[in-house]
């Protein structure tokens, strides 16, 4: 089996790059009532699984996974995210990559895992929040009110992000078992992979 | 040898993206609210020299207002209601300035001088052909997704059932998706996109004085107005 990215893998990724974003983008809606912005990273990996799984199936081949991760990262970044959100991204895809690897592209468990992995980099725009906490709570306290502060500090917490990051995980499995099934009823039906 | 294309932009992408990634640093150091209006009052010049003066002016506006009700300083005595609505102002106000720099970028930059610009800081092809694929399927992508929305209403499957509409219209999209991604490869490679030759670009994109200054503005600005 060829083994480097061709022009017509690049295109795949490009391709699945718009698709992710857009499903990603409309998912993302939901966080405009604060607290469902926290479960958005398990929801993004469910439904949006589904999707990397098919592009996982259709590019069984080296750094595929790594630039198709990346691409949504760049636009967010270009749409004013910060450099964190890029650093966050490279070290989840180059987990996911090894992931893939270590298994020749193959096995359903290997890429059950990378998809896993593969869906934490949405934590990543909250991360930033984490990051700024002290300066964000300092200035919320200041224009909003004490108590307000309080409830917020106890929820932007490293613990929580770790349970978002779980999320995230588990969101990423249960994507990639949806996905399967997706592939079975529909796609291979319609001879796409 | 054909020629390029005469009409330049005014600044090179990359450096809008270099500003992006500036401003982006103003989340850990903030910067003082003077510098930072300053910083906003650039980008509305800016927008002048895009032909784009109202959204100039939106911008600035915007930002003068959150500053001013920010400022005021009497949100403590608000209804808890409206509270939580400040709260939202404050991370507008955070988040200012990078997505400020972003938007200025999306919106005045074309996508043949994106493209041309990566050729120039020979940025491997893994990455500059899916980026200007996206750009070609994008338009693509919204036209299907129209049509298999209307062919599914048709049906009466609307979004009232979500479960229902995602696996109704995302299956379709994917497969669709999949057949258009053969057509682009193989229209791409007829246009001899993975020959090695050095290519003609309908845009010029340079890197001139208007750029340096620009960045050393915003440099400067950034390493003065840390507070």
């Amino acid at each position: 089996m060829e083994k480097k990215l061709k022009v017509k893998d690049l295109v795949t990724i490009g391709v699945f790059t718009v698709i992710y974003f857009v499903g990603m983008y409309l998912l993302g809606m939901i966080g405009m009532i604060p607290i469902l912005f926290l479960i958005w990273p398990t929801l993004n990996g469910i439904v949006m699984g589904v999707v990397v799984m098919l592009f996982m199936t259709k590019v069984q081949k080296p750094w595929a996974l790594f630039i198709f991760g990346m691409l949504p990262t760049v636009i967010m970044f270009a749409m004013g995210h910060t450099y964190i959100l890029l650093v966050h991204t490279t070290i989840i895809m180059l987990i996911a990559e090894f992931l893939r690897r270590k298994d020749h592209y193959q096995s359903f468990i290997g890429t059950a895992l990378a998809n896993g992995v593969f869906s934490m980099w949405a934590c990543g725009s909250l991360l930033q929040i984490l990051l700024v906490r002290e300066r964000y709570l300092e200035m919320t306290a200041q224009m909003v009110s004490e108590e307000y502060a309080q409830g917020l500090s106890n929820l932007v917490t490293v613990p929580n992000m770790a349970l978002i990051y779980l999320g995230a995980f588990v969101g990423g499995i249960l994507g990639a078992f949806l996905g399967r099934k997706m592939l079975k009823k529909h796609f291979e039906k319609a001879a796409i992979l | 040898m054909i020629r390029p294309s005469e009409k330049r932009s005014i600044l090179n992408p990359f450096s809008k993206l270099a500003v992006v990634l500036f401003l982006g640093v103003t989340l850990l150091r903030p910067l003082d609210d003077k510098y930072s209006l300053f910083i906003v009052l650039v980008f509305a010049v800016f927008y002048c020299l895009y032909n784009m003066p109202i959204k100039g002016l939106k911008t600035t506006a915007l930002y003068i207002s959150v500053l001013l009700i920010l400022g005021s300083g009497n949100i403590n005595e608000l209804h808890p209601f409206f509270k939580m609505f400040a709260s939202v102002l404050v991370v507008v106000k955070i988040f200012y300035l990078p997505v400020m720099a972003g938007k200025f970028f999306l919106l005045t930059s074309e996508v043949g001088s994106i493209i041309s610009s990566m050729d120039k800081l020979k940025i491997p092809t893994s990455f500059s052909i899916p980026i200007s694929v996206m750009f070609r399927f994008f338009p693509s992508f919204r036209e299907e997704h129209a049509n298999i929305k209307m062919a599914m209403k048709v049906r009466g499957i609307t979004a009232k059932k979500p479960l229902r509409y995602l696996e109704y219209v995302a299956v379709p999209l994917l497969i669709l998706s999949s057949n258009l991604t053969d057509d682009i490869a193989k229209a791409a490679e007829t246009k001899c996109i993975a020959d090695p030759a050095k290519k003609v670009r309908y845009r010029y994109v340079g890197f001139g004085v208007v750029d340096i200054f620009f960045i050393a503005l915003m440099l400067v600005v950034r390493i003065v107005g840390s507070a």
